[in-house]
């Protein structure tokens, strides 16, 4: 079965410093992927550049057969990726309610958004209770919340998520990983990028290592786990 | 020299190179005062003061015409180091605005003071300016901006352009650096103000509002803003152009207007580099690149800066 | 206290003109980062549009009964924003679009360049010396309590506020005005969130530039005269009303309007007239001074 996102030999820079180096990974319709890597490794990068934020200087991304690497933004979240950007990102001028809204831009405003709208708020029924406060008063967790409620809204087929677990509080941060399999579930495929190896690790069903922008390893999460290098350097022994 | 270029050149030359070299030594000015990160659009503010002090020096009260200068040089200095200190906690972008603001403010004021000849302007003053005083001045504010780039004040001002927080980290005094550059630039400023009065013979508060700062940003960034051979050649270029454009006067800015607007668009977008210290200037490497001449990678500058 | 009352009057009517042309750039420059310092010239084709209409109708000097009045008022008004509304948007696509998001100074230079260009080819094709605009609506003066209020007053001050509820309707309740709060905010967000940032550039600086038409008509129409440089002093002064203000919320910059209109009026009535056009630089030091991101706050630049 072909990869529902393909991403083969992507080079991101930024003027002289190569960020992404060759990259190929894909993720298949109904999975969770992780990339795995320290700060500064260029798991952001390889998210931004599928969502179309930073041109790539090289390589491709295919969706579902659609080459996305030449869209903007807008044309990819069109085609059914939504981004969760790292360190939540909520809109605080706007309201929760507003928030949600805008995830659903590019469709069509009407009852499918609207009941799209209920569904989210009955996934985070805090979103619910705090609908009309502005976005800036929520808590940390609850932002986060928002950001994926907000993503969730624009009904796609695949979740771009940037370290989610980033200031989080640790019992936070389970339920933000059982959410993760919860939409899996649903039949959303997600791709997360992640320092949190352990948690990744724990709902992933496959997770690559990336290393100074270029993937080291990959394997099933079983395999991950079991792996020496692994467990020394990200689970702690 | 005077007379010896007055023998051979045309006098439209010789007005139009002291002009270029007027509007050289003021542009100079803004090289110090922008070095440090500031964004002083006040800039012809600053040099219709020194103007206004020298020439009502050297009219009213007949002091010799070098003290004069001088004296419009410190009132430069002054109110250049008062905007700077007023302008300290603000942001980039609100700060340049606010030095707009006030250089527009004493535009106004120098309207309403009757001593200084109000709308009508000050006029009466003596022809004191030659090539021989502008020159030799001119030359002094270069070698002075040659040594101040390689002195530790430089370094410090770079530093305090470029990354404010590091270089605080580093026990340079920010506050301090970013206002005595600035307050040396608006001095510098006066004094090449006091020089075209003497020249021009009048001064209208006019000659100190938006337009003429902005013509001495244009060329301030145009040359090439991080060298200080970049305001020399903006400021020659562009006030030598105009005089070779000699139609009519409001076509001939609109064709200014057009060609800065064109020029802006197509060179500066992204094209803005450091130059490390001692490599040839931006718009020297540009031409190279015109020309099809191989370029050491190193003097196009560093990084391009993040995403 | 007559007085004291007649000088507000006059000074709302004068500051909501203010508030109008610094919604427009407080507009462009809270969504876009940008700094349109053609704007004010937008201001003043709006002013020539309604004198180059009305002259081409030979409208007689205030010679019109009140429905046809308001009629050509409204049209003159209509055909002003279309014309400024597409200078806008030639601007925004040729200027604005390949400046924007670098440096800070460029897209700054860019429309200076441009506003030298446009206040010169004013001085081309109409003159150096302000033109007389017919004045349209029959000049009568209405006395409310005391206080003395001009018909063209009156016009200007309904239009200003017809156009600055018109904003703020739809920033708050529409779809578009929604996605412009939020590219305003944080505009990589907005577009993953399948937001067309470069259709929000446009239709900010197209509103924005309407906006400036609109102020320029009614403008033109209370001093009866256009002129190439009329954007310069009214555009500063709405751009020290934008930068008071802050860019945070658009409801500041229309009460920072008015407040610099009743100060001015207060000024001139009280004082002197000729501090007038001072009283704008001594509340944008006094200000900054004490609160450098504007009264209201701003977002990071």
């Amino acid at each position: 079965m072909s990869a529902l996102l393909q991403v083969s030999g992507l080079e991101v820079a930024y003027g002289p410093v190569r960020a992404v180096r060759g990259v190929d990974l894909e993720v298949h319709q109904g999975e969770i992927r992780a990339i795995l890597g320290a700060n500064g490794a260029g798991k952001s990068s390889i998210i931004r550049a599928i969502m179309g934020l930073v041109k790539p200087r090289g390589g491709t991304v295919a969706f579902g057969g659609q080459a996305l690497h030449k869209l903007l933004p807008h044309k990819v979240n069109e085609w059914g990726i939504a981004w969760v950007p790292e360190g939540r990102q909520v809109f605080s001028t706007l309201t929760v309610e507003e928030n949600l809204l805008i995830g659903a831009f590019s469709r069509r405003h009407g009852q499918a958004t609207d009941a799209r709208q209920q569904q989210v708020m009955d996934m985070f029924p805090t979103l619910r209770e705090r609908r009309t406060q502005l976005a800036g008063s929520l808590s940390g967790g609850e932002q986060q919340m928002l950001a994926i409620g907000r993503a969730l809204m624009s009904n796609p087929r695949l979740l771009l998520m940037d370290e989610p677990s980033l200031g989080l509080a640790p019992k936070v941060v389970r339920s933000l990983f059982d959410l993760a399999q919860e939409i899996r579930a649903r039949g959303i495929s997600i791709l997360m990028a992640e320092q949190n190896a352990r948690q990744a690790l724990r709902v992933a069903d496959y997770a690559y290592l990336l290393e100074v922008g270029e993937i080291r390893g990959g394997g099933s999460a079983r395999e991950m786990e079991a792996s020496e290098t692994i467990r020394r350097v990200y689970l702690g022994g | 020299m005077s007379s010896f270029l007055a023998a051979h050149l045309p006098a439209f030359w010789v007005v139009t190179l002291i002009t270029a070299g007027l509007n050289t030594i003021i542009t100079m000015g803004l090289y110090f005062s922008n070095s440090a990160g500031a964004l002083s659009a006040c800039h012809a503010a600053l040099a219709g003061l020194g103007a206004y002090v020298a020439a009502v020096l050297t009219t009213n009260f007949d002091w010799p015409f070098p003290v004069a200068l001088l004296a419009g040089a410190v009132g430069g200095f002054a109110i250049g180091m008062l905007l700077a200190l007023m302008t300290l906690r603000m942001n980039e972008l609100v700060a340049g605005l606010t030095t707009l603001a006030f250089g527009e403010t004493m535009v106004i004021i120098a309207f309403n003071l009757d001593y200084i000849g109000g709308a009508n302007g000050f006029i009466g003053i003596p022809l004191y300016t030659s090539f021989d005083a502008v020159y030799p001045l001119l030359a002094l504010v270069v070698f002075a901006a040659w040594r101040f780039d390689r002195s530790r004040l430089g370094y410090a001002a770079r530093a305090c352009r470029d990354n404010p927080h590091a270089a605080a980290a580093m026990g340079i005094n920010v506050p301090w650096v970013k206002t005595l550059v600035f307050a040396l630039g608006s001095g510098i400023a006066g004094l090449g103000g006091g020089l075209r009065a003497h020249y021009v013979l009048v001064q209208n508060p006019d000659d100190m509002g938006f337009f003429f700062s902005i013509n001495y940003l244009i060329f301030w960034v145009f040359g090439g803003s991080y060298t200080f051979w970049g305001p020399v050649f903006g400021a020659m270029f562009l006030t030598i152009l105009p005089e070779l454009l000699r139609f009519s006067l409001y076509d001939r800015f609109i064709i200014y207007g057009v060609i800065l607007t064109a020029i802006v668009i197509v060179r500066l977008q992204g094209v803005i580099t450091r130059v490390p210290l001692g490599r040839r200037p931006v718009f020297v490497a540009w031409l190279a690149r015109l020309w099809r001449r191989p370029v050491p990678a190193a003097s196009l500058g560093g990084s391009q800066g993040g995403r | 206290m007559e007085q004291f009352v007649q000088q507000l009057v006059n000074g709302i009517m004068a500051g909501s003109t203010y508030a109008v042309v610094a919604l427009g750039f407080g507009l462009v420059f809270s969504v876009m980062r940008v700094v349109n310092l053609a704007h004010p010239e937008i201001f003043m084709i709006g002013a020539y549009a309604a004198f180059v209409v009305i002259s081409g109708l030979h409208v007689p000097d205030a010679g019109l009964d009140v429905p046809a009045a308001v009629a050509l008022f409204l049209g003159v008004l209509f055909v002003a924003m279309l014309t400024t509304g597409a200078a806008g948007l030639v601007l925004e696509r040729l200027v604005i679009r390949p400046t924007r998001g670098t440096y800070i100074l460029t897209p700054f230079i860019a429309t200076a360049g441009v506003s030298i260009a446009l206040q010169n080819s004013a001085q081309r094709l109409f003159g150096p010396d302000p033109v007389h605009v017919p004045s349209v609506i029959p000049p009568n003066t209405f006395i409310v309590g005391g206080v003395r209020v001009t018909s063209m007053q009156l016009v200007t001050f309904l239009t200003a506020v017809a156009i600055m509820l018109a904003l703020r309707y739809y920033v708050h309740s529409t779809r578009w005005g929604r996605a412009t709060r939020a590219v305003a905010e944080k505009p990589d967000v907005a577009a993953a969130c399948g937001v067309n940032v470069n259709l929000v550039s446009q239709l900010t600086v197209g509103i924005a530039s309407i906006m400036a038409g609109a102020a320029g008509v009614a403008l033109g129409l209370l001093y009866t005269s256009a002129a190439p440089f009329m954007g310069l002093l009214y555009g500063l002064k709405s751009f020290i009303c934008m930068l008071v203000a802050g860019n945070r919320h658009i409801e500041a910059i229309m009460a920072v309007g008015l407040l610099l209109g009743v100060v001015e009026a207060m000024v001139t009535g009280y004082i002197s007239s000729n501090l007038r056009d001072a009283v704008a630089f001594a509340l944008l030091l006094a200000v900054l001074f004490f609160r450098p991101q504007g009264l209201f706050g701003s977002y990071e630049v």
